[in-house]
């Protein structure tokens, strides 16, 4: 349809309305330089969310042993998995995989003074357990540590029932693997919140050593696996399956355990899209406006052109290849300045408050991904097309007395 | 100048055309986003409230710091006393009682500890379903002796809709109580911890289990949640002081505030980008047209206009064209919002409950003037440089513009 001769004559008309070529340049470039930016925030958005969920102590992938999930709780001792064994050397030495650490769930009752009151706990290695620590908002006193293996963290609503500060001696008791009644004294290092009432009323942790104690057990019910990406968790799943018989481990991905992530981000998605697309139409707007004004400016030229006996449709021809110049030349522009923007929001970070149930909240970053730069130089190099279309079409219907008119 | 203002601007109609469609998309645009970001933010504030906390509740005093786990130390004797008390009060909706009682669950081969909740379904369906049942179905008030049970403890028990269960409680005297169940459904709250030992049934069965008439919670649903501090602050003079404590829904939601913080940032950045696009497109159309007149402008000034008379001339035009653009981007803007809303954005459900809701958008009169105040002020902001250029050009060099 474009030939190169089109081509050449609409460069030349491009530098020669150098003001207004720059203008419409102007608003293209801007325009992809807004849809990367809005696009990469919102791409960060679900990135820090996910980052959110998997890093409050989900981990990546879980293995437990195969029935656990259904009915560990009802028989915690029929689910345990080893303390040291040739599969927890084997995990851990999959490339990609970062770090297994160990938990080990006891429930049972806590007594400080004269109260006793039930609790849900979980042992977890402060030293493998990354993931956990430091990322469980502290309220008073310290988080767990490797060097204090009587130390534990209790839920707000619990230290609040049981009446306990941090220093405060307790005993926990419960009901051990051979069946009798077992105690365990340890003293309260911190006070944890994680925005869920219900939970921190009851929730405890401690160093799993303490835990295997209490239980009389030496292994755990959860090898939580942190891998290097999240990106990478679908196919290090699958090679996971693979390489472990299915009836000694199940293998359980973190977007499979959390319902409430998922519906989350579906409901965020479809909110943010709505925006999105404000963002989109208001872009579309723009650059057409800017062309319109553009093209018809240019009518005394047209009708010059047009009596000198130029086709209809060759004007036409001229006017699209001109946006589809300008269209080009934006959209680099753009690509360009919108990704060093992009660098440098994500160096200098956009400040967020904390998610809930967490102490710091990541500063936001930029996360231009290929589907982002792609959708918005698409949508500026075609809203550009279509917007040199119609005023060009209008411009080749012009009366040729009329167009010339214009060139007073 | 105003008339001569005036007469330019209907005289270049496809140029006044244009920058005034500028200037109304920027309003409507950040009528529409504004708006639509508001009615997020209320969405979930209500989805707050109606997941089972309600605007207020009344407990003894003592009970939401250190009840939920000795429930039988901070019980409501006479309940029906404040369930009538706060129907007095305007604007109540809805007044219901909750009991909440530890113990053990029987399914015939083992026991099971349990966090149990008795509560009056039909009530607590109008507040709103906080939990999704994902076997079976909810109670109802028909139910004498239906209970619901947490995923966790149905898949631990083995049980599933239709099977029985005892309940065992110790009543307040020590005695050992129990009483008999048909399971009717199992649900999933917010956390696997909390399903794992959390179980339902209608209040009246939970009184006749533990023995008594007493209740832990009376929860206030109000028709409009601005009247909340209003209605607490006149219901508590009128409860026995020191007994009982009343708990509004943001005190309840402690993680409410943090959400919400965290979503207005997220939007917010994005409305700077709505803005800053609004802005610039603005700019654009008002530099270009003026551009485009230079040659007009040489004319003025070969007529002998001072460059201050075509720089005024210029501010005055653009002055106009903002007002006009602005007024009919935030008429346009709200009639856009209205329609919108009347139809609706259908959204899927919030985490916690099974039915998607419909966004809005909000015609927030905040929003309006600052979206009228954005298009008008860039229209004059973006008019002053070229302005100044213009006037400032050699006189000859204007007129060239004129070929």
């Amino acid at each position: 349809m474009m030939d190169i001769a089109d081509l050449k004559l609409a460069m030349r008309n491009t530098v020669r309305h150098g003001v207004r070529s720059a203008i419409a340049i102007s608003a293209i470039s801007f325009s992809v330089v807004a849809l990367l930016l809005a696009g990469g925030f919102i791409e960060w958005i679900f990135w820090a969310t996910r980052e959110n969920v998997i890093q409050t102590g989900m981990g990546h992938i879980r293995a437990v042993k195969p029935g656990y999930l259904e009915s560990g709780v009802a028989e915690p001792f029929s689910y345990l998995l080893p303390a040291t064994s040739a599969e927890l050397s084997a995990l851990e030495a999959v490339p990609e995989v970062t770090g297994v650490a160990p938990r080990l769930s006891a429930s049972g009752l806590i007594s400080h003074g004269e109260t006793t009151l039930s609790f849900t706990g979980e042992g977890v290695d402060p030293e493998k357990d990354q993931l956990v620590n430091g990322h469980l908002q502290i309220r008073k006193g310290s988080d767990l540590s490797a060097l204090d293996p009587k130390g534990i963290i209790v839920g707000e609503g619990l230290a609040a029932s049981l009446g306990v500060q941090p220093g405060d001696q307790v005993t926990l008791l419960t009901t051990s693997a051979s069946g009798g009644i077992n105690a365990v004294e340890g003293n309260v290092r911190g006070v944890f919140w994680t925005g869920v009432k219900a939970f921190d009323d009851a929730a405890l942790r401690m160093p799993i050593g303490m835990s295997r104690e209490l239980l009389r057990v030496s292994g755990s019910h959860i090898w939580v696996i942190s891998l290097e990406r999240t990106e990478r968790t679908q196919a290090v799943l699958s090679q996971l399956r693979s390489q472990f018989k299915s009836n000694t481990l199940q293998f359980v991905p973190w977007f499979e355990l959390f319902d409430f992530y998922n519906k989350t981000v579906a409901l965020l998605s479809s909110q943010l899209d709505v925006v999105r697309t404000m963002i989109g139409v208001i872009i579309v707007l723009s650059i057409s406006n800017m062309l319109i004004m553009n093209v018809l400016e240019r009518s005394g030229e047209i009708g010059t052109l047009m009596a000198m006996g130029t086709r209809r449709r060759r004007i036409v021809r001229l006017f699209l290849s001109e946006g589809l110049v300008l269209a080009l030349a934006g959209a680099t522009l753009g690509l360009l300045v919108g990704l060093v923007l992009a660098s440098i929001i994500s160096a200098v970070g956009i400040p967020m408050p904390p998610p809930p149930g967490r102490s710091e909240g990541h500063s936001a970053e930029i996360l231009v991904t290929w589907p982002v730069a792609a959708s918005a130089v698409v949508l500026a190099i075609g809203t550009t097309l279509l917007a040199s279309l119609y005023p060009a079409w209008k411009a080749s219907r012009l009366v040729i007395v009329d167009a010339l008119r214009h060139n007073r | 100048m105003l008339r001569l203002a005036l007469r330019n601007v209907f005289r270049h109609r496809l140029r006044t055309a244009l920058t005034l469609a500028a200037i109304v998309s920027g309003v409507v645009g950040l009528i529409l986003s504004g708006g639509f970001i508001e009615d997020s933010l209320v969405q979930l504030r209500e989805a707050t409230i109606h997941s089972q906390i309600g605007h207020l509740q009344i407990y003894k005093a003592g009970y939401y710091a250190q009840g939920s786990q000795m429930p039988y130390r901070y019980m409501i004797d006479k309940p029906q006393q404040l369930v009538d008390l706060a129907n007095t009060m305007p604007r109540v909706t809805e007044v219901m009682a909750r009991l909440n009682f530890t113990g053990m669950l029987d399914n015939g081969r083992t026991a099971i500890p349990i966090l149990g909740t008795g509560l009056e379904p039909e009530a607590e369906a109008r507040l709103g379903s906080s939990v999704r049942i994902i076997e079976g179905r909810q109670l109802s008030d028909k139910d004498a002796y239906g209970i619901l049970l947490g995923e966790g403890v149905a898949s631990a028990a083995k049980l599933k809709p239709g099977d029985r269960v005892t309940l065992l409680v110790n009543a307040l005297e020590g005695a050992l109580n129990n009483l008999d169940f048909e399971v009717v459904g199992v649900f999933r709250s917010f956390s696997r911890d909390h399903d794992a030992r959390a179980v339902r049934i209608p209040l009246r069965a939970a009184q006749e289990l533990l023995d008594v008439k007493a209740a832990n919670a009376i929860v206030v649903l109000l028709d409009d949640t601005a009247a909340t501090s209003e209605i607490a602050a006149r219901l508590k003079p009128k409860l026995a002081s020191g007994e009982y404590e009343v708990m509004t829904w943001d005190q309840l939601a402690d993680f409410y505030d943090k959400t919400a913080a965290l979503y207005r940032r997220q939007f917010g950045v994005l409305q700077l980008i709505v803005l800053i696009a609004v802005l610039l497109s603005v700019v654009n159309s008002v530099n270009m047209s003026i551009f485009e007149r230079t040659g007009e402008f040489g004319t003025l000034m070969a007529l002998g206009n001072k460059g201050k008379t075509v720089f005024r001339l210029v501010l005055t035009e653009n002055l106009i064209l903002g007002l006009i653009g602005s007024a009919g981007g935030a008429l346009l803007g709200m009639l856009l919002a209205w329609a919108i809303s009347s139809v609706g954005i259908p959204m899927p459900p919030p985490p916690n409950s099974n039915s998607g809701y419909t966004a809005l958008i909000r015609v927030v009169p905040s929003v309006v003037a600052g979206a009228f105040l954005v298009g008008f002020a860039a229209t004059i902001v973006a008019s002053l440089l070229p302005a100044r250029r213009v006037a400032r050009l050699p006189v000859v060099e204007a007129l060239r513009q004129n070929q």
